[in-house]
């Protein structure tokens, strides 16, 4: 669950990496929801009921780096979602 | 004298022609006649006994109009003509059994109203009618001298009326007629009060316009006075009580509504300032070899259409090594 910024709000995150601890899942889902926040690209307004975003990866990578692909390929499915 | 049943006409040509009941009406509730011509034709042997050995029903002509003994017990009152009720009217001529017509008798409106007289006629009802301009009021009227004082429990029921309602105020009519309904369950009057009442509360407007001076007052015809006795009901229980004080609506508000049902409480999805919202957001890192077999396979069918014949030989000559020169 990550509360963006007042002009987007996501009810539920959820990251699906193998390999993974809990520990570092709550870091990177932490990275991720600050990344959107930051982001600037982000749509003002809309309402997407989900949104499945899939990318290949090094699962083993560093949780910041990750978080950035995923940040950003989560920017890239929002803008071409309806 | 029974109503021949439809099907009762239609069977005989049916049973002639098929064998069989060719058309079947709906069935009516309530009403015996068509039940028992169902019955006589559903059954087998009675339908081979019919065909058999009863002759064909001739076809007769509509019955009068006449109800039966049943019918003519509930449905009496309706159908007493009001000439009736006048003793100097003539009566018309009656085809009517003895025994219907004894049974008629007591549900004549003039024993209705002389079964339920009220009590008094009390002050009350006739200090709150509503006041309507050109009209002669009828708090001035005299009403029914020689009235018995009405009950101390009427008389403290009816008193906040006026007072609340001040000197220019119109009660509403309901109190009126539930005033008058009250009052009918005491001592006996006479008709003419009955009339009285019934006409202060009634608003029709025999009852409510100014009467001419030659006009017979409904009170002398007691025929009429169950009939003006009806809109006070109606009054009760449709009319809009008239609004003179501002806090009348309120209070009535809070007396008669019901409590406002609230609408289930929804879930608030939306955001207060309308940017942007993601319900979900699922995320799936998958290994990069994952992607590749996936990818694989595909890529490999995709070859093998572009060039089916690619690492063939002819058949008869499979020898190994002949293929990769």
């Amino acid at each position: 669950m990550a509360d963006a910024a007042p002009a987007a709000r996501i009810d539920r995150l959820r990251i699906d990496v193998p390999g993974g601890s809990p520990g570092q899942a709550r870091e990177l889902a932490r990275l991720v929801a600050a990344g959107l926040a930051q982001a600037g690209a982000l749509p003002q307004a809309g309402d997407l009921p989900s949104l499945h975003v899939t990318l290949a990866g090094e699962t083993h990578a560093d949780p910041a780096t990750l978080a950035r692909r995923i940040v950003a390929a989560t920017l890239r499915a929002l803008a071409r979602a309806p | 004298m029974k109503r021949p049943s439809y099907l009762r006409q239609v069977t005989p040509r049916a049973l002639t022609g098929a064998g069989m009941a060719a058309l079947a009406p709906p069935r009516l509730l309530f009403r015996p006649a068509i039940v028992a011509g169902l019955i006589e034709i559903s059954a087998p042997a009675a339908r081979e006994r019919m065909g058999a050995s009863r002759p064909a029903a001739p076809r007769q002509a509509p019955p009068p109009q006449r109800a039966t003994g049943e019918e003519a017990s509930i449905a009496a009152p309706l159908r007493v003509p009001a000439s009736e009720l006048d003793p100097g009217a003539p009566r018309p001529p009656r085809a009517a059994p003895r025994a219907t017509q004894a049974r008629m008798e007591p549900r004549l409106p003039t024993f209705i109203v002389a079964q339920a007289p009220p009590p008094a006629l009390s002050q009350a009802a006739v200090q709150v009618r509503p006041d309507v301009p050109g009209q002669p009021d009828v708090r001035e009227q005299p009403v029914a001298p020689g009235l018995p004082p009405p009950p101390a429990a009427l008389a403290a029921s009816a008193q906040p009326l006026v007072t609340r309602g001040g000197a220019g105020a119109t009660p509403p009519a309901p109190a009126v007629a539930s005033q008058t309904k009250a009052a009918t369950a005491g001592t006996p009057a006479s008709l003419e009060q009955i009339a009285t009442a019934a006409q202060i509360v009634s608003p029709s407007p025999v009852a409510t316009g100014p009467a001419p001076a030659g006009a017979p007052r409904p009170a002398e015809r007691p025929a009429e006075t169950s009939v003006s006795q009806r809109p006070a009901k109606r009054a009760e229980t449709l009319t809009p009580p008239p609004v003179s004080a501002p806090q009348r609506p309120a209070k009535r508000a809070q007396t008669l509504m019901p409590p406002p049902v609230s609408a289930p409480p929804r879930p608030q999805r939306e955001p207060a300032g309308g940017g942007l919202h993601i319900g979900t957001l699922e995320v799936r890192v998958v290994a990069p070899q994952i992607v590749a077999a996936a990818v694989r396979p595909a890529a490999r069918q995709a070859g093998r259409i572009a060039a089916p014949s690619r690492g063939q030989i002819a058949r008869g000559f499979g020898v190994f090594g002949l293929g990769q020169s």
